[in-house]
C-alpha cells in the first residue's frame, strides 16, 4: 500500500512540475521532497531484511564484517540520496562533493580491513 | 511519511506561482519576488523535518 | 584433472608395493638362511639398537598413531608387512580424511556464509544509482571477503611449510641409521656412495623448497588478494606459469634424481659383492675346517640385517606417509571448499569475489604440488635403501 502511495505522489509531482514551470525552486523542492520520501519508504522495507542479515551474523566469525558492510552500505544510501535531491535542485557541483564525501567515508571505513589484509601478507614475506 | 506533504507542497506551489504571476502582471516584480522566496522557505521548512527523520531512520537502520 | 588424481595414485601404489614385497622377500630369505645361531644373533641385536634409534626421531603425534611392537626388532620384523601393510596405510588415510571431512565442512559453510552475506549487501548496493558509490562498495564488499579467507589460506601455507621441515628432519636422520644398516650387511661402498649422495639431495630439495617455492607461493597469494581486489589484472596467468616451471623443473630433477641414483647403486652394489666375495672365498680357502661354515654364517647375518634394514626404511617411509597425509588431504580439501565458494560467488553476481577465490584455489593447488613432490622423492630415497641387496648374502 505504502509503494502504491508513494507512486501516486510521485506521479502528482510529474504533473505539478510543468505547472510550476516558472516557480523552479518549489518544483525542485517539491522533486526533492517526493525523493526523500520514496528513500525513506525504501529503507524502511529494506529495515526487516537488514536485520535479519545482521542477526544472521551474529555469533559468528565474520559478525565484525557485517557490521562494516552494514555502515558502507547506510552511508551509500545516504550519499545518493543527498546528491539525487542536490542535483534535482540543480546543486551539480554539490551533489559531486557529498558523492566524492561518501567516498571517502566507506574507504574510511574499509581502512581496518585493508590493513588487516597488508598486516597478513607482510607477515606472509 | 505521509502523502499530504507532496499535496501541501504541490498547493503551496499553485499558490505562489499564481500569486507572482498576479503581482508580475500587476507590475508588483518585487512583491511577486518576495511572495516566491516566502514560497520557497515555507516548503524547504516542510521538508525539512521529513529530511531529519529520513536521516534518523538511516541511522537506525544502518546503525550510523 | 581426474586422470592427474588417479595418474598420482597409481604412482603412489606403485612405489608402496615394491616396498613392502621387498621386505617380504628379506622376511623369506631370513627364515631360510642357515647359519651359526650366535652370528646372527649378535648381528641382529647390534642392528636393533636401529629400532630404538628410529623411535625417538618420530614425532609424538605420529608415534602415537603406529601399531604396537613395530620397534621391537628381531624376530617382530618379519611381522611387519602385517602391521604396516597397504591395509594398515590406507585404513589409516581413511581415518584422516574421515577426521578431516567435518572441519572442512564447517570451513566451507562459513566460507559461503561470508559470500551469501557480501553478495546481499552487494544486491542492495546494486540499487544506488551512482556508479563510483557501487564501485568503491564492491570493493568494500571485497575486502571483507579477503580478510576473512585469508586467515584460513595462511595456516594452511605454515602447515605446509612446517610439514616439509619435519620431513626433511626425519630424512636426514633415518638416512645415516640405514647407511650404517648397509655398512654392516658388506655394502661399505654402496653406504657411502648413496647416503651422502641421498643426504645432499635431500638437503637441497627441503632448502629450495623451504626458501624458493613456498615463498614464491606466499608471493602468488599476496598477488591474487590484491589482483582481485583491484580487478584490474588476473594473475592466473602467472600462477599458472609458476606452477608449470615448477612441475617440469621438479619432475626433471626427480627422474635425473631417480636415474642417477639407480645407476650409481647398481655399480657401487656390484662392486662391494665382488669384494664380498673375493673375502668369502679368502675366508674359506684361509682358515681350515670352519672356513665355509664361517662364510654361511656371513651369508645368515646378512639377511638378518637386510630383514632389519628393510624394517627400518618401511617404517621410515609410513613415517613419511603419515607426516604428510593431514596435510596433502587438508589441501585437497581446501582446493575444492575455493573451489565450491569461487562457483556460489559467481552464481551470486559477485564476480570480484568469484576471481578470488578461483586464484586462492590455484595457489593452493600449486602448495599442494610442492608439497606431493617433496614426499615423492624423499619416499624414492627411503626406497632405495630397500631395494639394495646385502653384498654378504652373495
Amino acid at each position: 500500500m505504502t509503494t502504491l502511495k508513494i507512486c501516486g505522489a510521485a506521479l502528482l509531482c510529474a504533473a505539478a512540475v510543468p505547472i510550476l514551470r516558472e516557480m523552479k525552486g518549489i518544483s525542485a523542492l517539491l522533486s526533492a521532497a517526493v525523493a526523500i520520501m520514496a528513500a525513506a519508504a525504501a529503507i524502511a522495507s529494506i529495515y526487516p531484511s537488514v536485520s535479519f542479515l545482521v542477526a544472521a551474523a551474529e555469533g559468528t566469525a565474520f559478525e565484525s564484517y557485517a557490521a562494516i558492510l552494514l555502515k558502507a552500505i547506510g552511508i551509500g544510501y545516504c550519499t545518493v540520496i543527498t546528491s539525487d535531491a542536490c542535483r534535482a535542485t540543480g546543486a551539480d557541483t554539490a551533489a559531486s562533493g557529498i558523492e566524492l564525501l561518501g567516498r571517502a567515508e566507506i574507504l574510511l571505513i574499509s581502512l581496518p580491513l585493508i590493513t588487516e589484509l597488508l598486516s597478513g601478507i607482510a607477515g606472509l614475506i | 511519511m505521509d502523502v499530504g506533504l507532496i499535496l501541501k507542497i504541490a498547493g503551496v506551489g499553485i499558490i505562489v506561482a499564481a500569486s507572482c504571476q498576479v503581482l508580475s502582471k500587476s507590475g508588483r516584480d518585487e512583491q511577486s519576488m518576495l511572495v516566491s522566496v516566502a514560497g520557497i522557505i515555507v516548503v524547504l521548512l516542510m521538508i525539512t523535518g521529513k529530511l531529519g527523520q529520513l536521516f534518523e531512520l538511516i541511522k537506525d537502520v544502518f546503525g550510523l | 584433472m581426474r586422470c592427474r588424481g588417479a595418474a598420482i595414485a597409481a604412482f603412489i601404489l606403485a612405489l608402496l608395493l615394491p616396498i613392502f614385497s621387498s621386505h617380504a622377500s628379506a622376511t623369506d630369505t631370513y627364515k631360510n638362511s642357515d647359519g651359526s645361531a650366535q652370528a646372527i644373533s649378535n648381528a641382529t641385536n647390534d642392528a636393533n639398537d636401529s629400532f630404538s634409534e628410529l623411535r625417538k626421531l618420530i614425532p609424538e603425534d605420529v608415534l602415537s598413531e603406529l601399531p604396537e611392537g613395530i620397534f621391537d626388532g628381531g624376530d617382530t620384523s618379519s611381522s611387519l608387512p602385517e602391521k604396516i601393510g597397504l591395509k594398515y596405510v590406507f585404513g589409516k588415510l581413511w581415518g584422516l580424511i574421515k577426521r578431516s571431512l567435518l572441519p572442512a565442512a564447517g570451513s566451507l559453510a562459513s566460507l559461503l556464509g561470508m559470500t551469501a552475506l557480501a553478495a546481499s549487501f552487494g544486491l542492495l548496493a546494486d540499487g544506488l544509482n551512482c556508479a563510483s558509490v557501487v564501485r568503491i562498495f564492491t570493493l568494500c564488499a571485497t575486502l571483507t571477503v579477503a580478510c576473512y579467507v585469508m586467515s584460513t589460506q595462511v595456516g594452511v601455507m605454515n602447515s605446509a611449510s612446517l610439514v616439509i621441515g619435519s620431513m626433511t628432519a626425519f630424512s636426514n636422520a633415518i638416512i645415516p641409521i640405514l647407511t650404517a644398516l648397509l655398512i654392516s650387511s658388506g655394502n661399505t661402498l654402496t653406504a657411502s656412495v648413496t647416503g651422502a649422495g641421498l643426504l645432499e639431495f635431500t638437503t637441497i630439495l627441503a632448502n629450495f623448497t623451504q626458501y624458493c617455492f613456498l615463498p614464491l607461493c606466499r608471493a602468488c597469494f599476496g598477488l591474487a588478494i590484491i589482483s582481485a581486489i583491484s580487478g584490474n589484472g588476473h594473475t592466473d596467468g602467472i600462477c599458472g606459469i609458476v606452477k608449470k616451471t615448477f612441475t617440469v623443473t621438479a619432475g626433471f630433477a626427480a627422474a635425473l634424481f631417480a636415474a642417477v641414483i639407480s645407476y650409481q647403486t647398481t655399480l657401487a652394489a656390484a662392486a662391494d659383492s665382488v669384494a664380498a666375495r673375493s673375502i668369502k672365498y679368502a675366508l674359506g680357502s684361509s682358515i681350515p675346517v670352519v672356513g665355509s661354515a664361517l662364510g654361511d654364517a656371513i651369508k645368515g647375518t646378512a639377511a638378518g640385517l637386510s630383514l632389519i634394514k628393510s624394517g627400518v626404511g618401511a617404517i621410515g617411509i609410513v613415517v613419511i606417509i603419515l607426516i604428510v597425509s593431514p596435510v596433502i588431504i587438508n589441501l585437497f580439501l581446501n582446493s575444492a571448499i575455493l573451489g565450491i565458494c569461487s562457483a556460489a560467488a559467481k552464481i551470486l553476481g559477485c564476480d570480484r569475489i568469484a576471481t578470488l577465490m578461483a586464484e586462492l584455489k590455484n595457489v593452493s593447488g600449486f602448495i599442494l604440488a610442492v608439497v606431493a613432490l617433496s614426499t615423492v622423492i624423499f619416499i624414492m630415497s627411503l626406497a632405495v635403501f630397500l631395494k639394495i641387496n646385502p653384498a654378504l648374502s652373495v
